[in-house]
């Protein structure tokens, strides 16, 4: 649907789940994440309760995929209608990270968010330790703007979460947009 | 049921939700908490909402002084894993500016510190509700920075100032077990 040389964000179909499922079980990217916490969920009620999700305008989830293959996912969620917001999430399977996919799929998504939904506003929280992905959301212009003091537990310690934001016209000055 | 200098907190009774029904919907307490937008809602549809909130688990108060309805406040969004909650107060327009929401904070903290043993409790207000945010340094939040343009309110974009007060802050300068 989205789409940038090989790089492609694309509706998610059930034949995604089995590997969301690894993702979501798997320490390292459970500890990347934060605010969930590490559970022997099984398959089946990883897949009944996706089933659950609502989507629609307000829940937008896209499989990241490169040359066609499944290599994350992505989403554009929490929509505000009235401060014409919304905030963005992604994790990639662990075989593409370092790659700068993550950016250039955050790249994708933002087009989408300001062009595509007319949004005034993209926000996103990760945690202060995720070094790789602060890096790759200051590439594509988001902006550090609250530092969450112990909000997460992960691993045996609390870790702080950073939340960041980008607006329109910065975005817009980036990209040259008309 | 909770204690302060000034005020008691209390679970909400049904003869409350007049009162807080007028409250919700006063253009004053909109233009102060806003995050979400004014409409017309029905009393009965705010009423139905209501039992269901409350039914939730949510930690919602009502605030009393000398047994009269001043405003609500509440515990919500409590992670039990990290052990968070965000922290929410109205005040009635007739009630500002005397010292109640700045005592319910308090009775709020220690309600959440020592009754419910949490970690960490946030909050998100405008950055253009001076009032509030001074109660809230008033009870040792400190604030944590702000989501630009986050609110849309009365015809422009509004700063929100994200602030916090953590377990170990608290319990040090209270003297709590």
């Amino acid at each position: 649907m989205l789409r940038e040389g090989d790089l492609e964000l694309r509706a998610m179909t059930p034949d995604d789940l089995p590997a969301m499922y690894e993702w979501s079980i798997d320490a390292a990217t459970n500890f990347l994440n934060g605010g969930v916490p590490l559970l022997p969920v099984t398959w089946e009620r990883f897949r009944d309760k996706w089933s659950e999700r609502p989507s629609g305008p307000d829940a937008e989830d896209f499989t990241v995929a490169v040359d066609g293959i499944q290599v994350g996912f992505c989403q554009l969620t929490l929509f505000d209608h009235l401060a014409r917001s919304a905030m963005i999430g992604i994790t990639l399977a662990p075989s593409v990270r370092g790659q700068h996919v993550g950016r250039r799929a955050v790249a994708l998504l933002l087009r989408h968010a300001f062009v595509d939904r007319g949004l005034h506003r993209v926000w996103l929280g990760t945690l202060a330790t995720n070094e790789p992905a602060l890096r790759a959301y200051r590439a594509v212009g988001f902006v550090e703007e609250t530092r969450g003091r112990e909000i997460s537990w992960i691993d045996g310690r609390y870790v702080d979460g950073i939340r960041m934001g980008l607006l329109r016209s910065e975005w817009e000055l980036a990209n040259a947009v008309g | 049921m909770l204690s302060g200098e000034l005020v008691t907190l209390r679970p909400v009774r049904v003869d409350d939700l007049p009162a807080l029904y007028e409250t919700w919907r006063d253009p004053s307490t909109w233009i102060a908490v806003s995050d979400a937008a004014l409409w017309p809602m029905p009393f009965a549809v705010f009423e139905q909402r209501y039992a269901k909130y409350a039914a939730d688990e949510e930690l919602e108060f009502a605030i009393e002084v000398a047994g009269e309805l001043v405003g609500r406040c509440s515990l919500y969004q409590v992670d039990l894993h990290s052990r968070h909650a965000d922290l929410g107060i109205t005040v009635g327009h007739p009630y500002r500016g005397k010292g109640y929401g700045r005592d319910a904070v308090g009775v709020l903290l220690d309600y959440a510190f020592n009754k419910r043993n949490l970690h960490r409790v946030q909050l998100e207000v405008l950055a253009t509700n001076d009032g509030a945010i001074n109660s809230y340094v008033a009870n040792g939040f400190v604030e944590e920075g702000r989501l630009r343009e986050h609110a849309y309110v009365n015809g422009t974009f509004v700063d929100v100032v994200a602030m916090s007060v953590l377990r170990t802050e608290w319990l040090g300068s209270r003297g709590g077990r």
